[in-house]
């Protein structure tokens, strides 16, 4: 099981949970994003750019009266890549909690368990 | 190699985002729905126990039509952020429900206005239960909370009906509204 690196980064990480929240085609604006994850402009952008660059989202600039105004939408692409990114951390979470009690079911020689301590032979 | 830690602190992250993302939602679009539609409950039927039936008429319309051009209106602020098909369907949804509802109420009642209101309200508040199912508990107790109070207020007789819709009802969809923006504060705008 791989994790997609560029999504694993904590900004863009947060960037695609709020896109992937929302509903399937719905886009929001540039400043929604930057309030609600406390981001500058400048940070926001180059973010955006990467995700952009690997078509997890696209961008759409437009003019609401005279303020030019750009509006994010999550891509199928990005969708799916998110939906596996978010099952693979839940099969590694799962799967690293089954070695854990697997190892944990295993005595010591001298009759204790991994991780407690505790004798089994009490 | 990816610790545990790291693992959780992701899907951490993920569902506290994703949190965010609903309480900002239910901040801005349905906080201040429910505050508007409660202030017209409260003083509409606090109105018709005070007010001639040709001015409960106007106060009424005059109401209702500030109701919709504030849930409208707040809609189309919010658009300007986030844009959703589902949400421009849901608001249609409302409308259509919320028309068809008084129609019927008045035509299969139009001498009783007593039970013609009963029908509205806990008809709206039938609609407050089915989306508390799966968009907040809060709409769920509000709809279960109002249609009680509606119920016992027509049992009881118009005066009671009015008095306990408008200051019950209306009060907690005020509170309820209040509630909502409240516990949103610390999420984004």
């Amino acid at each position: 099981m791989t994790l997609d690196e560029l999504i694993h980064q904590p900004t863009r990480l947060q960037l695609m949970a709020a896109l992937a929240a929302l509903s399937p085609d719905s886009e929001v604006e540039f400043t929604y994003l930057r309030d609600l994850l406390g981001l500058t402009d400048g940070n926001l952008s180059a973010h955006l750019l990467r995700l952009e660059e690997a078509g997890y989202i696209r961008t759409r600039k437009t003019f609401v009266g005279r303020k030019p105004r750009t509006y994010i939408a999550l891509t199928p692409r990005g969708r799916l890549a998110f939906v596996e990114y978010r099952t693979t951390l839940e099969r590694l979470l799962s799967g690293q909690w089954a070695v854990r009690e697997a190892e944990n079911a295993i005595p010591h020689a001298d009759g204790t368990s991994l991780d407690t301590g505790r004798s089994d032979q009490a | 190699m990816m610790q545990p830690e790291d693992v959780r602190a992701a899907l951490v992250t993920i569902a506290r985002t994703e949190q965010a993302v609903r309480r900002t939602v239910l901040r801005w679009t349905v906080a201040p729905t429910l505050v508007t539609w409660g202030i017209v409950w409260l003083v509409g039927y606090l109105g018709t126990l005070f007010l001639a039936r040709t001015a409960l008429t106007y106060l009424w319309a005059g109401l209702v039509a500030l109701g919709f051009a504030v849930t409208f209106g707040l809609q189309v602020f919010y658009e300007r952020r986030v844009r959703s098909p589902i949400g421009r369907r849901i608001d249609l949804s409302w409308l259509v429900a919320s028309g068809y509802l008084a129609l019927w109420s008045s035509l299969l009642f139009p001498r009783d206005p007593h039970i013609a209101s009963f029908v509205l309200v806990t008809g709206i508040m039938a609609g407050y239960v089915l989306i508390g199912i799966w968009l907040t508990r809060l709409m769920l107790v509000l709809g279960l909370f109002v249609t009680a109070v509606a119920t016992i207020g027509f049992l009881l007789g118009p005066a009671a009906f009015a008095l306990l819709v408008g200051l019950l009802g209306g009060g907690a969809l005020i509170a309820g509204g209040l509630w909502l923006w409240w516990s949103g504060r610390d999420d984004a705008r």
